[in-house]
């Protein structure tokens, strides 16, 4: 039988998104992981993966071309079929769309993108109850799907997991976590902490206890950076999104402002002589912080498939940088909400990056409809001044605003 | 000397043997079997489907007696024995040859003699030393006789036999086991029993309607004690109601043969002793591995406490050899050695083997009423920590089991509170072994009791008497 691969969920309440470019042809073997598509949605871009192997058959769309999502960009023969026995075999018309609408359905009940595979009933509760995300649990059952064993499996590993890692973060030092109440109703659903909320738990709870935050805000007016942009892709076809701009920009003006690229601790502030942008990737119950090392010195194209690289393998549980980030950015802006991000330790601030709106505002002696887009900073108290910040995030919106480094 | 060589030789040509056989050989194996007595072993020679054709001859004679309740006035239906037996002995005969000619069909090579293991991959066969149990059916034609074969792999398959009790040594004429209580001549006035597991419960039943007082003795505190307990307590209740005696906590411990009868010395729990007249005793107290003179000691496989000792591929202690069925130890049923067969052979030729769950392995038990059952009992489940939710339905609030005068049992279903998985389902009543694979399809698919409740159950059926147990464990039973 003919196994697909879909178009995955590139948003929020997306319904389709974009084929950037294929990596495999028709007769190619493919791999599991091997990655065979890079997909946009207006936001970000998504490496598809392969979660069977098998032989490329067919291409349903062409790249530059919109593809539906959840249906299939390709499919894939099994393995050791040959190319002809494939055609005869997914060729005929009364059970090709069968199929195809059978592994549709049982795809779209686990994350798309990620280890396809289907689980059983208890599984999934299972996964739900003891709070381990099922997409990231290697299956032993019929198919590769998941069963209870699995979930013991993993939720034993899990449970080893934090206990270690505890150790040798720096919260070990901090007072003991209040134990989780217990259940006062059958209704209750208890949710133990997996590795991954583990850590962001503790780094989190330190930051807000000891870091003195201080917010600012402020507006850009991106308008002809959004002209200047979409010319670029005009010309050369390249598509950089405006994280990647804001990215660039961050990094261009922390170089002005280098006390902000520092690590803060109780004692003082080491300021690095690298800045490396970190990235905040929202993955499968929790966060990942990928790094853009030494940003300034990269061009934005080499940032743009950076961050398209390690988002994608953020989302697959991989963090692909080496480096160690010194200053952060929280873009929330596609969900068109404002964000007060927290510090990420022991790092000195952290940008929030919220929606594009058209706002009215004063240009060039008229009043015009205006792509506002709204920032905001958090600033350690400890290593930096109101006065500093603020100069640094005026500056900062300037060079987006003026941003035009497009090669 | 000459040797054939073989990927695959199956020592035993039972329900596991024969199948591992088909199997290897579908995968493209050079297969062999060795058996020395009858194709499709004890299950379908002496077992499972000649009691089975026997089961169903005490049914109907027994709804013949029951004629006039469902409007029908016919003569008193009287049983001839013979008849019987021979009917049972027919089946037994088409299923035997089925298997030679399915073995034929796959060319699998049928080795008739006993099988001796001797190292090296080499299986020795010789003429058989046990004597087949008559009525025996002809051998397959175009067999491999006496001699030294070769295999890569080999499976032994060669199952169980009844266990023996000192004492009571079987002779065929008043002391039986299931071999000869498969074919009496006439039914006799009474009859002592044994165990009370499936086999003592089926002879049970079976002399029962023809006629013979029964007595069944179990040590332990109740009858078909692998069951659920609120289970064969519905089973003891409907037996002693039809005037079955049933003496439990209670041992037989010396038989005595004295006029062509037998005179049992029976003691209760407290060590009361008395001693009864029976004209025969059937000995239904389990049964042992056929381990025995295979050569498996000096080949250093490892035996446990209940047969071969198996990994989940069913491979031994030694490298290359096997072993599936009844020979690994319980739960001895044929169905859980076609499963082994298929998934050992698998692991042969694929590399890879799924595990098997015991607990979802069913098991079926066909006196009246029919018992069946999948996954943990009640007691179990609490003694494994978990907190339950127990759900019943009975048949008599069942249109179908009303409609064909069935009402006696019921469907137990236990669930885990907390996760709302399936631990155990618990039949007694009509038709049950047919309906209990719904539920071992649930537990195999780890359905949750969300399913189970929003899938339909065709009315008007015995299977919904399954949906309203799963409603009743979460307190919304609609006809209860």
């Amino acid at each position: 039988m003919a196994k697909p691969i879909v178009m995955p969920q590139v948003g929020q309440d997306l319904t389709e998104g974009t084929l950037i470019e294929w990596f495999v042809k028709v007769g190619d073997e493919v791999k599991k992981g091997d990655v065979v598509a890079l997909v946009e949605s207006e936001k970000a871009s998504f490496e598809v993966e392969a979660y069977e192997e098998g032989t490329v058959l067919e291409l349903f769309c062409e790249a530059g071309g919109s593809a539906t999502v959840l249906a299939p960009l390709l499919t894939l023969s099994e393995p050791g079929e040959t190319l002809d026995k494939k055609a005869k075999a997914s060729g005929s018309v009364a059970d090709a769309p069968v199929a195809k609408s059978e592994t549709i359905a049982a795809t779209t009940s686990v994350p798309v993108g990620q280890k396809a595979s289907s689980s059983s009933p208890l599984a999934r509760r299972l996964a739900a109850q003891k709070g381990l995300d099922i997409s990231k649990i290697e299956g032993t059952g019929p198919k590769g799907s998941v069963v209870k064993r699995d979930i013991e499996a993993a939720a034993q590993a899990s449970a080893t997991a934090p206990a270690a890692s505890s150790q040798s973060t720096v919260a070990a030092a901090e007072p003991a976590p209040t134990t989780l109440p217990l259940p006062t109703s059958e209704d209750d659903v208890e949710l133990p902490f997996n590795r991954m909320r583990q850590v962001i738990a503790e780094r989190l709870a330190l930051s807000k206890r000891t870091i003195p935050h201080f917010y600012l805000m402020a507006e850009a007016d991106v308008s002809d950076l959004q002209i200047r942009r979409k010319a670029h892709f005009d010309i050369t076809g390249e598509k950089l999104s405006l994280n990647d701009v804001i990215v660039h920009a961050t990094a261009l003006t922390l170089l002005e402002f280098s006390e902000l690229n520092a690590f803060v601790s109780s004692n003082g502030v080491l300021k690095k002589a690298e800045i490396n942008i970190g990235v905040a990737v929202s993955v499968d119950d929790g966060l990942m912080v990928p790094a853009i090392a030494n940003a300034p010195h990269k061009n934005i194209s080499e940032i743009s498939a950076l961050i398209r690289e390690y988002a994608a393998a953020a989302r697959r549980g991989i963090n692909k940088s080496q480096a160690k980030s010194t200053f952060s950015i929280s873009n929330l802006g596609m969900y068109d909400v404002e964000v007060l991000p927290i510090i990420n330790p022991p790092e000195a601030g952290i940008l929030g990056v919220g929606p594009i709106k058209r706002k009215v505002r004063e240009h060039r002696g008229g009043i015009q409809g205006r792509d506002i887009m709204s920032f905001s900073l958090a600033v350690d108290h400890r290593a930096v001044d109101g006065a500093y910040g603020a100069r640094f995030l005026q500056s900062l919106c300037k060079t987006i605003e003026a941003y035009n480094e497009f090669s | 000397m000459a040797q054939d060589a073989y990927d695959v030789i199956v020592v035993g040509a039972g329900p596991g043997g024969y199948v591992a056989a088909i199997r290897a050989a579908q995968l493209g194996q050079k297969t062999a079997i060795v058996e020395r007595e009858h194709l499709g072993g004890i299950c379908l020679n002496w077992g499972c489907i000649p009691t089975k054709a026997l089961l169903r001859s005490a049914e109907i004679l027994d709804q013949f007696s029951e004629a006039k309740k469902f409007g029908i006035d016919a003569e008193p239906a009287v049983a001839n024995v013979p008849a019987m037996v021979a009917r049972s002995r027919e089946i037994s005969a088409k299923l035997n040859g089925g298997v030679a000619h399915l073995l034929k069909k796959n060319k699998v090579d049928v080795i008739w003699g006993e099988a001796k293991l001797t190292g090296g991959g080499k299986v020795a066969v010789s003429v058989s030393k046990k004597p087949a149990v008559e009525p025996a059916h002809p051998a397959p034609r175009a067999t491999k006789g006496v001699g030294t074969y070769n295999a890569k792999h080999i499976i032994v398959a060669t199952g169980a036999r009844p266990r023996i009790l000192k004492g009571f040594e079987p002779d065929g004429e008043i002391v039986l086991t299931y071999f000869e209580a498969m074919k009496p001549k006439e039914a006799p006035k009474s009859l002592l029993i044994m165990g009370s597991g499936a086999i003592g419960m089926e002879f049970a039943s079976f002399y029962h309607a023809l006629g013979t007082k029964i007595t069944i003795v179990e040590l332990l505190p109740e009858v078909l004690p692998q069951e659920d307990e609120e289970i064969s307590k519905v089973v003891r209740k409907e037996f002693e109601k039809r005037g079955i005696r049933i003496l439990t906590k209670t041992r037989a411990d010396k038989l005595e043969r004295k006029n062509g009868i037998a005179h049992v010395t029976l003691s209760d729990k407290d060590g009361k002793q008395s001693v009864e007249p029976f004209e025969k005793v059937i000995s239904a107290i389990g049964v042992v591995p056929n381990i025995e003179d295979l050569g498996l000691e000096r080949l250093g496989i490892d035996i446990g406490p209940q047969g071969i000792a198996t990994n989940s591929a069913s491979a031994t202690s030694v490298s290359g050899i096997y072993a599936i069925g009844d020979v690994t130890g319980a739960p001895m049923l044929a169905h859980k050695a076609e499963h082994e067969a298929v998934n050992c052979v698998e692991a042969i030729v694929n590399g890879h083997a799924h595990s098997l769950d015991p607990l979802r392995i069913p098991g079926c038990t066909y006196c009246q009423p029919q018992v069946a059952s999948v996954g943990l009992t009640e007691e179990a489940a609490k003694q494994a920590g978990y907190t339950l939710r127990v759900g019943r339905f009975p048949f008599a609030a069942n249109g179908k089991a009303l409609a064909v005068g069935e009402t006696v049992g019921l469907v137990k279903t236990i669930f885990d509170k907390k996760t709302g998985e399936l631990l155990g389902a618990h039949l007694v009543g009509p038709e049950v072994t047919e309906l209990i694979q719904g539920f071992v399809t649930a537990i195999g698919h780890e359905t949750t009791e969300e399913h189970l409740m929003k899938i339909v159950y065709p009315h008007p059926t015995l299977s919904e008497a399954m949906h309203e147990s799963v409603l009743d464990a979460f307190e919304i039973a609609i006809h209860k």
